[in-house]
């Protein structure tokens, strides 16, 4: 989506407005030139999975994925006042159950299994709604649903990643948007760009969980070569950028019991640390993650140690058709406290854009996914195929 | 992220122990019929009233947040008793207890018999050995056993499907001529082989033999095992499991104080010399095998790459962790909500006369720790003592 990296940068492309002085009394047709903004995706996906190691049913998988499709809308209403809805809908992606029934197999009267029916249904996603608050060029507060500013990948908007989807390392510490506030510092054009917030830390509001407690997000993105957004690929083919990053998490919350007494309390610490690279098309992308999650009642911690680097090659503009040929590696050890069970991903592919001169409208990624489950002895190897268009 | 690789985690100490978790009471009086406990991925924690006495067992469940679930009592067969926990996986563990193999589901404490029944004739299937050894893969979690109906003239063995309960890659045992008495005197493994020493009958001859198996239930060595009085050894003779090391070396303990030990060539039945009352045989994190036992304390002995004992020497883990609950020992009452804290005054190891003592090994719990059972305050139904029973992680290491 195009206009979502927009919506990133909304802080550093606001100084100009926010020297303007306080506007409390705008014309209303002011007001409605800037109230919104839609814009949104559309990403029919095929899939192969080959499990070498399978059952049988489950050895061959070929067809088409739920397709996905994002809005969004934006808008600034009022001046230094923003907000921002993206809402993703994905068809027949989530299993719901719509039957129970009691098996009794030996006709004891006492129920021996649980047999269960199933349908596919639609699921309407919330990926981020928010509303900005900007009073200064240099300081914003964002409130509401977002993905946490954990890792530069859960940073890139969901169209601009490289591969139809973010890296399983990265999925293994942070997974889906969150409910909080983040204040943002972004100093001179996003050289420097920090962030610090509080989430709920369960993706849930509150009240829902038996965990409470607050997650405390902190990132900070140094950019000394310039402005470099979080978009993965270097579809501009402009001059060198780098950009270090370095994220935080950390989780301290009370676990209730069923009865509403304090029952452990836990921590959970996160890091991450990020480099990119990019230069004439050519992009990389390397992070490594950790994770330790410590509580009061088990002497067993949650330990996980993650990493991944992909690279892409933006090919040429001005050609009838631009391609980029794609690259990813990552590792991720999880349940190091108890039972190490490590596993490796390897992802490669071509995207293909049909618009070289405003690639973000349209591409076709070709990408072969392979995981290996090295602790198991297991490998899956996939290939996708996957349509994106943005209007 | 320098911050997060330099630690902020507190691991136990060898002997040191955390939580103790009161979980409720169990028949007798210290040291106890219970096994060592096992952990599942995620964090709910197993134990196992029963032993190789009793033809009974009683499963206690506790949730990783808190709270404790009892009440699985699921045990088949009157002449052999509860073996030990043959492994976990994310949610669940498993449990061979006399001829069942028990799943049972941390979340909720349910229990089910896995293939109590064959599902093509019906007719009860007995399990004679189980390897203490749950391969959970993402195509699907299994076992290797081998098991009989009681119309079976001889055993069958293959992988059990922990997921479905069903059984394939079945293969029959083999030599078939002339064979019958097939018994299983104990079952061993590493994670990645799994071994069973049986014995049966043939023209009239005792044979007794190491079997090496692999995650396909294959069997892919034979070892001939001489010496001993193999006719005094029946079921179940290995006390606990098989023991194997980084180099394919067998060991067990068997019940008249001998030791088995054997590779893929072949091995032999024996007694050594011991300055201690043997218990069992342990494997350490890094693959070595350890006979421990009593001698006016907890002692471990290393075994040598041909197997036998060396000197005994005092392990200070079990000392440590034995020295740990004298005086008053607090200890978490989380049977039911809301929990609270008690005191008990001198506890003692539950398992043996200390710490980690028992036949079947201490199982992980988390990294160079284990979870252990301590018996508390004891009391009399109807002149049969009940002892209160605790759970509580505690760090492990091996001289």
């Amino acid at each position: 989506m195009r206009r979502l990296a927009v919506t990133v940068l909304l802080l550093t492309a606001a100084p100009a407005r926010a020297e303007e002085p306080p506007d409390a009394a705008k014309p209303e047709a002011a007001v409605d030139a800037r109230s919104w903004n839609l814009s949104g995706y559309v990403q029919p996906q095929v899939g192969m999975t080959y499990r070498p190691d399978g059952l049988p049913r489950d050895r061959f998988e070929v067809g088409a994925s739920a397709t996905a499709a994002g809005i969004e809308i934006q808008g600034e209403p009022w001046q230094r006042w923003s907000y921002d809805v993206h809402l993703v809908v994905a068809g027949e992606s989530r299993e719901v159950v719509t039957g129970v029934e009691v098996v009794d197999s030996n006709g004891d009267g006492v129920a021996d299994d649980v047999s269960t029916d199933s349908e596919l249904s639609p699921t309407l996603l919330v990926e981020r709604a928010s509303i900005t608050y900007q009073p200064v060029a240099l300081f914003g507060v964002v409130v509401g649903q977002m993905r946490i500013p954990f890792t530069a990948q859960e940073q890139s908007p969901q169209t601009a990643l490289m591969f139809p989807q973010r890296s399983g390392p990265n999925e293994v510490f942070l997974r889906g948007p969150d409910l909080g506030a983040l204040a943002v510092l972004s100093v001179n054009g996003d050289l420097l760009r920090a962030s610090l917030g509080a989430f709920n830390g369960t993706g849930q509001p509150i009240g829902e969980s038996e965990e409470r407690g607050l997650v405390y997000s902190l990132r900070v993105d140094a950019n000394p070569l310039g402005p470099f957004p979080f978009g993965e690929g270097d579809l501009e083919r402009g001059r060198l950028r780098i950009g270090l990053g370095a994220g935080f998490l950390y989780y301290p919350a009370s676990v209730y019991d069923a009865s509403g007494y304090l029952g452990s309390r836990i921590r959970d610490l996160r890091a991450s640390a990020s480099f990119r690279l990019a230069a004439r098309g050519a992009y990389l992308q390397a992070e490594v993650l950790r994770r330790q999650r410590t509580d009061s009642l088990s002497s067993r911690p949650v330990i996980a140690t993650g990493a991944y680097a992909q690279a892409s090659w933006f090919l040429p503009v001005r050609s009838p058709v631009g391609w980029a040929p794609i690259a990813r590696i990552g590792y991720a050890a999880e349940d190091q406290g108890f039972a190490p069970r490590d596993t490796l991903f390897l992802e490669g592919g071509l995207t293909v854009y049909p618009r070289p001169d405003d690639p973000d409208a349209l591409k076709v990624v070709a990408q072969y996914v392979g995981e290996r489950r090295l602790t198991e002895g297991e490998d899956a190897h996939g290939a996708i195929l996957q349509l994106q268009l943005t209007w | 992220m320098v911050v997060s690789l330099a630690g902020c985690i507190d691991t136990l100490d060898p002997g040191e122990h955390g939580v103790m978790r009161y979980f409720g009471e169990v028949r007798g009086a210290a040291p106890l019929a219970l096994l060592p406990p096992i952990a599942d991925r995620d964090g709910n924690v197993y134990v196992l009233y029963g032993g190789r006495e009793l033809d009974t067992a009683l499963a206690f469940v506790g949730r990783a947040g808190g709270g404790w679930t009892s009440g699985c009592s699921l045990h088949k067969g009157d002449s052999r008793g509860a073996h030990f926990w043959i492994g976990r996986a994310q949610d669940r563990a498993w449990y061979w207890s006399g001829d069942a193999l028990v799943e049972v589901v941390g979340a909720t404490g349910s229990c089910k018999a896995v293939l109590d029944k064959d599902p093509a004739s019906n007719t009860d299937l007995l399990f004679l050995g189980v390897v203490p050894s749950v391969r959970e893969a993402p195509s699907r979690t299994t076992t290797v056993a081998m098991f009989q109906s009681p119309e079976d003239r001889l055993p069958y063995q293959g992988v059990i499907d922990l997921g479905l309960g069903r059984y394939s890659e079945i293969h029959r045992f083999e030599p078939r001529d002339g064979v019958e008495g097939v018994t299983v005197l104990g079952t061993g493994g590493d994670g990645d082989r799994g071994v069973m020493l049986v014995s049966y009958l043939q023209g009239g001859s005792l044979v007794v033999e190491g079997r090496f198996l692999d995650a396909e239930g294959a069997t892919t060595a034979v070892a001939p095992i001489s010496g001993g009085d193999p006719l005094a050894l029946g079921q179940d003779a290995v006390l606990g499991q098989l023991e194997v090391d980084d180099s394919g070396l067998v060991a067990g303990l068997l019940i008249d104080g001998s030791m088995v030990l054997f590779d893929e060539n072949g091995g032999s039945i024996g007694s050594f010399a011991l300055d201690m009352t043997p218990v069992g045989v342990h494997r350490d994190a890094g693959g070595g095998l350890w006979l421990v036992g009593e001698s006016g304390g907890p002692v471990v002995a290393r075994l040598g790459a041909d197997g036998r004992p060396g000197g005994s020497t005092s392990w200070s883990a079990s000392t440590d962790a034995d020295a740990a609950l004298s005086g008053d020992v607090t200890v978490l009452d989380d049977r039911t909500d809301p929990r609270r804290y008690t005191t008990w005054h001198d506890p003692r190891s539950a398992i043996g006369s200390y710490p980690f003592l028992s036949a079947a090994p201490p199982l992980v719990y988390a990294e160079d720790t284990t979870a252990w059972l301590f018996a508390g305050p004891s009391y009399s139904v109807g002149g049969e003592p009940r002892t209160a029973v605790a759970l509580a992680p505690v760090g492990i290491s091996y001289p």
